[in-house]
């Protein structure tokens, strides 16, 4: 077979399955908020693979159910008393570990997404691969690709022939593992490097040899798997170290273990130039069925060290700007503690962003502990797919056309309110001053009106529910610069809290109302 | 020259006065291409005994798959005895050791004399548990790497490996015992009864503990053991169907199975008075209840028999008519090759399962079949897998009939090393990554090719230059011995030949040879070669060094080729 044509063959099948039933795209077009083509943008993701099924409710505590809760978990369930309070936000705490996370979120600095899932049941490998892929039915052939992996398979679509211009000869992304990470799948090949110690760069000398057999054989194919393999590693590992060697890193608040070490290495290649995308920590093992309390801690700590740390530096070395981190992990865990004092698979869990571009605290409503639980999980109310397409589009730029056509036929994407956009790179240009702008009526009965400064050119204003979900779109024409006022009617918008984004040339400001009806 | 015409390149415009070295540059620059869509396939996928040439190809090919590193003369053996005994004679396996893991360290695992085995032995009274039990685990894996080296002339050891990837446990931290007992029952029943081998395993002391089963009690089951029974180890899943199904079984069978599990505790873990740990019912713990499976096993009712009933439930799920073709399937990719294509599971995997099923699930009649059948002997998988760390280091060694002779605690620094080199390569011996076992073995569509990704060649360089270190505690592989041990030692080519034949799947291209000879002559005509051996027959020491030296530098270029990675 062709492979290039396959490949082209391949983005026109999923191009075709594109065709969503999103009302809004149709009715107002495609709002481009990005300019410049995707992953042009200096911008950096890192992602912690948190893997065995995260607890999340042990994570973030629904502090308003906490009798509820401690019904279900009469051992695990950390102390009332010990738990981290959140700036703005009573009816949540963290655990008694996470005091670096804490800081950030009071900061503004750390995400909370409630109750996200995907429709892939309760099995460790199978489900870490429909988070991986994106893809739901196994039987459809894009599940042996990563979700990043098809959309990089787009922009790029000549890798592994042509590297991606972006990233020139560094990898374009990097998994903290002797493996590949299923997430940067593309279809002939998987854009991740695998980089355990990006300073044990080692030269492979010469370790040619093909077989007197056939190239075509089984055999012939793995000898040219392995002088390809040797050949990458010899590329790309002196250009990270490299890399690393002239990079830096500046937070003393590493703690020692891996997780830590990996975001200093991270820390120092980005400082050092390396112009590598994204980034893949796996932290583990988080399938904690027997003895919770302990492990469960223990990693949280980790986690939550690392990322403060990591965050710490990225100030320091003027990175924040560029740097944004997830995490993610295949399910959570049962609301009821199991009789080992540990806790079964369960469905839906948090998912946390981290980084200076985050803007919306928590997005989604806590759990519902009920007080007659058996065995039971917590409903996915926010689809993991939602979250991956928000980053795509507000992070990398991507197009919501291609955004909507990575994920299969059946699935409607929502665009979630997570994080602004930093200010480009390309521009010199200082933020402008935050000058408040006003909202009225508030509470509103249909009818609002936006005061606020606002540049010349198109603004493009959308509402989101409590739950970070888009319900409204609306493109304005501002004719001159300055003091101006919008003026929106949203009929039929049910009573409620919402939040109203303005984004403009070079503004973007939120701002929360209420609906009373 | 490589085939070019493999990466599609005719559509891609290039100056062809340029196109060799522009493509090659890309070809060096490409991430791995893992999809076999050019590939040569295999012509026979039947089961029905080879009947074809026996030559050495044939016999490499046999032994390669189930010994770790064949020795010349076992080689030759297997070529005179014909298809039918070499195979019966790998099929011929002891259900036990041919010896135990022997304490060593003396001063920490203080009441047992240096030699005798720890395995059925209390910890000492008083003594700091950690300590003992770090002695012992060194003491297993350097038991388990001895195994390695003194493998006998049949399959176990692979066997051993095989089951211990598919029973992926990873071993207690707190009683090395358990280990051993999981080792010893997988010794046990090898090639023996599946279904009783499963249901052993249920209640093996090491597996009760990894997947909680210990602690999987009646009114708070603990699902963990139950789901990786269908999922991992017995039936494997069907198609999935949604979230709670998976087409052999669904999620309200994995609930069952908890409560039809729960009530088996372990007895004797660190204990200083019990000499052997072992697994014990009690009913107290026990949801004796009727637990009711899905409509894939008949919905058939599963009532209250205490200690016996986790029995019943297993003789259930081997009843499912489609039950045999998942572990088949686990033995084809560790024995035959890595892709499953509609034909090999059609034809192959469907006949292994019929003979599974049955010969009342026994292991031994399908591999018998399976290691005389015209499918296996195809040409077309010959070298088609690439070697796991283990198959990498003692494809090497053991050829040299490379065995630890010095003092026990020199030796148990030697196995350690190898340990170290192996777990550098991607494989802890007492630590499969995941439940799943090594990636290599399921992960498709890379399969064997996970142990080549990154990092992890330089570590197989790194093992082919320390094989021949000089110093007292560190390996170092006999070559003149092994010299001495070739058909016709004093000629350089026949040399040559041999460690081709020994080493190397499929023959090597003129180049690679030429290569090969340039270091293993070192400037010396053949005459010059034929001299100096015999000056070593008579005992001249001076050239032992000039002669060891020719060989070391050859086996480490030989260990680094690509096609050496192959078997």
């Amino acid at each position: 077979m062709n492979r290039r044509n396959f490949l082209i063959k391949g983005s026109l099948a999923f191009g075709a399955m594109g065709l969503s039933n999103n009302m809004f795209a149709k009715q107002f077009g495609v709002p481009n908020f990005m300019s410049t083509p995707a992953f042009s943008e200096d911008r950096i993701l890192v992602m912690v693979r948190l893997e065995g099924g995260n607890d999340g409710l042990n994570t973030v505590i629904p502090f308003d159910q906490y009798g509820n809760l401690a019904i279900h978990r009469p051992t695990i369930l950390p102390a009332e008393n010990k738990l981290l309070s959140l700036d703005g936000y009573d009816n949540m705490k963290f655990n008694p570990k996470m005091t670096g996370m804490q800081r950030l979120f009071n900061n503004g600095e750390l995400s909370v997404l409630q109750n996200v899932g995907s429709p892939g049941g309760l099995s460790h490998g199978r489900t870490m691969n429909v988070w991986e892929s994106g893809i739901a039915n196994r039987f459809d052939p894009a599940t042996k690709t990563g979700w990043l992996g098809r959309v990089l398979d787009k922009e790029f679509p000549n890798f592994p022939y042509d590297l991606p211009s972006v990233t020139g000869q560094d990898p374009f992304a990097i998994y903290f593992r002797a493996g590949a990470v299923k997430t940067c799948q593309g279809e002939s090949a998987n854009f991740s490097y695998p980089m355990r110690d990006p300073n044990n760069g080692q030269k492979i000398g010469n370790s040619g040899g093909t077989t007197s057999g056939e190239a075509n054989s089984y055999q012939g194919n793995h000898i040219a798997y392995i002088e390809n393999m040797a050949d990458q590693l010899n590329t790309y590992g002196s250009n990270v170290k490299n890399a690393y060697n002239m990079g830096n890193s500046v937070s003393k608040s590493y703690a020692n273990n891996n997780i830590s070490k990996q975001f200093r290495y991270i820390a120092k290649l980005i400082s050092g130039g390396l112009k590598t995308k994204v980034y893949v920590i796996p932290h583990g093992n988080y399938d904690t069925h027997k003895k919770q309390a302990g492990n469960h801690d223990r990693l949280l700590n980790e986690l939550s060290t690392g990322i403060s740390a990591f965050q710490e530096d990225m100030h320091a070395l003027n990175l924040n700007q560029r740097v944004l981190g997830m995490t993610y992990s295949e399910f959570g865990r049962k609301i009821r503690e199991n009789g080992s004092k540990g806790t079964d698979h369960g469905r839906a869990s948090s998912m946390f962003f981290f980084g200076s571009c985050v803007s919306n605290s928590v997005v989604g409503d806590n759990p519902i502990i009920h007080t007659d639980l058996q065995y039971s999980t917590l409903p996915k109310r926010l689809d993991y797919r939602d979250v991956y397409s928000t980053v795509l589009r507000d992070w990398f730029g991507v197009s919501e056309d291609d955004i909507k056509s990575n994920w299969e036929s059946n699935y409607n994407v929502n665009f979630l309110d997570i994080f602004t956009t930093c200010a480009p790179l390309s521009t010199t240009d200082t933020p402008p001053t935050d000058i408040k702008p006003k909202l009225y009526p508030n509470p509103s009965n249909g009818e609002l009106n936006i005061d606020l400064d606002i540049d010349k050119g198109n603004a493009y204003i959308t509402i989101y529910d409590i739950s970070g979900r888009e319900v409204r779109k609306y493109e304005r024409y501002i004719e001159s610069s300055g003091a101006n006022k919008i003026n929106l009617t949203c009929n039929k918008l049910s009573s409620g809290t919402y939040f109203v984004r303005i984004k403009g040339k070079d503004t973007d400001k939120r701002i929360k109302f209420i609906m009373s009806r | 020259m490589k085939n070019l015409s493999l990466f599609n390149l005719d559509k891609v415009f290039f100056n062809t006065l340029l196109l060799n070295r522009i493509c090659l540059f890309l070809i060096f620059i490409l991430t791995p291409l893992y999809n076999y869509s050019q590939v040569t396939y295999p012509t026979s996928h039947s089961l029905d005994p080879y009947t074809g040439p026996w030559t050495i190809d044939e016999a490499k090919h046999l032994l390669f798959r189930t010994l770790y590193g064949p020795k010349l003369d076992q080689l030759d053996q297997a070529v005179t005895d014909g298809m039918d005994v070499a195979v019966d004679k790998i099929l011929s396996t002891s259900n036990t050791f041919p010896f135990l893991p022997a304490t060593y360290e003396t001063n920490i695992d203080i009441n047992i004399p240096s030699g005798e085995t720890w395995v059925d032995k209390p910890y000492p009274v008083g003594s700091d548990i950690g300590a003992v039990v770090a002695a012992r685990r060194r003491s297993l894996v350097g038991w388990k790497i001895e195994l390695f080296l003194r493998e006998d002339t049949n399959i176990s050891q692979k066997m051993d490996l095989f089951w211990h990837n598919h029973f992926a446990v990873e071993l207690s931290t707190a009683d090395m015992r358990l280990p051993y007992q999981y080792f010893e029952l997988i010794r046990k029943h090898s090639l023996g009864n599946f279904k009783q081998f499963i249901k052993d395993m249920t209640i093996n002391t090491a597996m009760l503990a990894f997947l909680d089963g210990d602690e999987n009690i009646k009114g708070n089951p603990n699902e963990n053991y139950a789901r990786e029974l269908l999922e991992l180890f017995s039936i494997g899943k069907g198609q999935d169907d949604g979230e709670e199904d998976f087409g052999r079984y669904n999620e309200n069978d994995v609930r069952e199975g908890a409560k039809i599990l729960t009530g088996y505790e372990i007895i004797g873990t660190a204990s200083t008075t019990i000499g052997v740990p072992y697994a014990s019912f009690n009913s107290e713990k026990h949801d004796n209840s009727n637990k009711t499976l899905s409509h894939h096993f008949g919905s058939t009712t599963i009532a209250g028999n205490g200690a016996t009933e986790y029995e019943n439930y297993i003789d259930v799920i081997f009843s499912h008519p489609d039950f045999s073709s998942y572990i088949c399937e686990a033995i084809y990719h560790f024995f035959v090759g890595n892709d499953i294509t509609n034909n090999v599971k059609n034809n192959v995997i469907a006949g292994m399962a019929s003979t599974l099923t049955n010969n009342d699930f026994e292991i031994l009649p399908v591999m018998r079949q399976l290691l005389k059948s015209k499918h296996f002997y195809d040409v077309a998988l010959r070298g088609g897998i690439i070697k796991s760390p283990v198959d990498f280091a003692f494809s090497a060694a053991n050829p040299t009939d490379y065995i630890g002779n010095k003092t026990p605690a020199q030796d148990a620094k030697i196995y350690a090393d190898f340990k170290n080199h192996i777990q550098s390569m991607g494989m802890n011996l007492s630590m499969p990554p995941t439940v799943f076992g090594w990636e290599a073995y399921y992960k498709g569509p890379n399969f064997s090719r996970e142990w080549i990704i990154g990092n992890d060649i330089l570590n197989r360089n790194n093992l082919a230059n320390n094989l021949f270190r000089l110093g007292n505690e560190q390996i170092q592989l006999d070559n003149i011995s092994f010299l001495k041990s070739l058909s016709d030692p004093g000629n350089i080519n026949a040399v040559l030949d041999d460690f081709i034949k020994i080493y190397i799947t499929n023959g090597l291209n003129p180049a690679d040879r030429s290569n090969l000879y340039q270091i293993l002559s070192g400037g010396w005509s053949p005459s010059q070669w034929q001299d100096n051996y015999n000056a070593i027959l008579s005992g001249n020491p001076g050239l032992k060094d000039a002669v060891y030296k020719r060989i070391r530098f050859t086996l480490s270029a030989l260990f680094k080729l690509n096609t050496f990675q192959t078997f």
